[in-house]
């Protein structure tokens, strides 16, 4: 990079924009961070002001109060609420940290978890079910953290995109042979997606995958046959 | 004897809240609504037991936290926050917090980490 650098002043004002822009990308997730830990706060109060009325009608069992089952429901939906406003408030607050720093030593199975929670909502608008499946055994990567969720979630996107009604996608985790790679796998209600090797290289997605993958050092393998309806992506 | 417990917190309808709840469970609650204050009434003697907060305005809970450890080292601290990342969690447990959880917390988790602070005071005592 230094050398690419010394010699051409594009490169330098392209690598001066880029480090403009990871600034500003940790500006946004501290920013981010600071408003999903502001919401933790406002979750807990609600939490613990729900749970204080649960245990004021748990002390009063025995006294007359009609509307007793109504009023215990709506308590137990304030909790369910709080708990799904905390692991969404979690996810984005991970999301936001991921910003911090350009580089970093990552897992590759917390990274596709995350990528996976914080995309399902996408997909569930297409009727598609998103999953993620890790390795056993932590895969860690020197990676780009931020760069590698938006990779994965342009990966996720250009299958949603091969797809014409309701399915599933899963991304797994890999280590087999040595490389850790993504398989990137779909069926549909019919079975699998024969030609989703000439539908995804198609797909509005799969331009930025493959540049944003380029920068991460990883590459995208499509199998001509035998692989229908999923495909892989392998990091260096 | 009910277990005497200071809960530090600079959210002052969280404090309310969170404390009626452990007091109708039989502890005794004293509440700071920041860490100087805190620092005070430790050094008062109220409580054996302390529930902290991490990021406050002024002195912030791992401050705190490190001044506990160096002034009284037998107190039990509980680090209860809504802002903690795992960096924060690995220098509070260095600077000696038996538990640390996140908010909103269980209820029955918090319960469960006085239970061991008491059997903990008890080995200290």
């Amino acid at each position: 990079m230094r050398r690419a650098l010394g010699c051409s002043p594009l490169l330098i004002f392209r690598w001066k924009e880029t480090s403009v822009a990871a600034d500003e990308l940790a500006f946004f997730g501290k920013i981010a961070a600071g408003v999903t830990h502001e919401l933790k706060n406002v979750l807990a109060i609600i939490n613990e002001s729900s749970g204080l009325m649960t245990d004021l009608m748990a002390m009063s069992k025995d006294a007359s109060f009609p509307m007793r089952d109504r009023f215990t429901r709506s308590i137990g939906k304030i909790e369910q609420q709080v708990r799904r406003g905390v692991e969404i408030t979690s996810n984005f607050n991970r999301f936001a940290h991921s910003m911090d720093h350009p580089v970093v030593e990552a897992d590759l199975n917390a990274v596709v978890a995350l990528t996976v929670a914080l995309s399902e909502r996408f997909a569930r608008l297409k009727n598609i079910r998103l999953s993620a499946i890790a390795e056993p055994e932590p895969v860690i990567l020197s990676t780009q953290p931020f760069r590698l969720q938006m990779a994965l979630t342009r990966a996720a996107e250009a299958v949603m995109q091969c797809l014409d009604g309701p399915g599933a996608i899963s991304l797994q985790v890999q280590k087999g042979g040595g490389k850790p790679s993504v398989l990137i796998s779909c069926e549909t209600e019919s079975g699998t997606l024969p030609d989703l090797p000439s539908l995804i290289r198609a797909s509005s997605h799969w331009a930025e995958l493959e540049s944003l993958l380029d920068m991460l050092g990883a590459s995208v393998e499509v199998a001509e046959s035998g692989g229908a309806g999923s495909y892989r992506i392998v990091f260096a | 004897m009910a277990l005497n417990v200071l809960l530090v917190d600079d959210e002052e309808e969280f404090a309310d809240a969170f404390s009626e709840r452990l007091r109708l469970r039989g502890f005794t609650l004293h509440v700071a609504n920041s860490g100087e204050k805190a620092l005070r009434m430790i050094a008062d003697g109220v409580a054996k037991v302390v529930i902290l907060d991490l990021k406050m305005p002024g002195m912030d809970g791992i401050e705190v936290l490190r001044r506990i450890g160096k002034s009284h080292p037998g107190l039990q601290v509980m680090i209860l926050s809504g802002h903690g990342s795992e960096k924060d969690e690995a220098i509070a447990r260095n600077l000696g917090a038996f538990e640390y959880l996140r908010k909103p917390a269980d209820i029955e988790a918090v319960l469960e980490a006085l239970k061991r602070a008491e059997n903990r005071l008890g080995r200290v005592e």
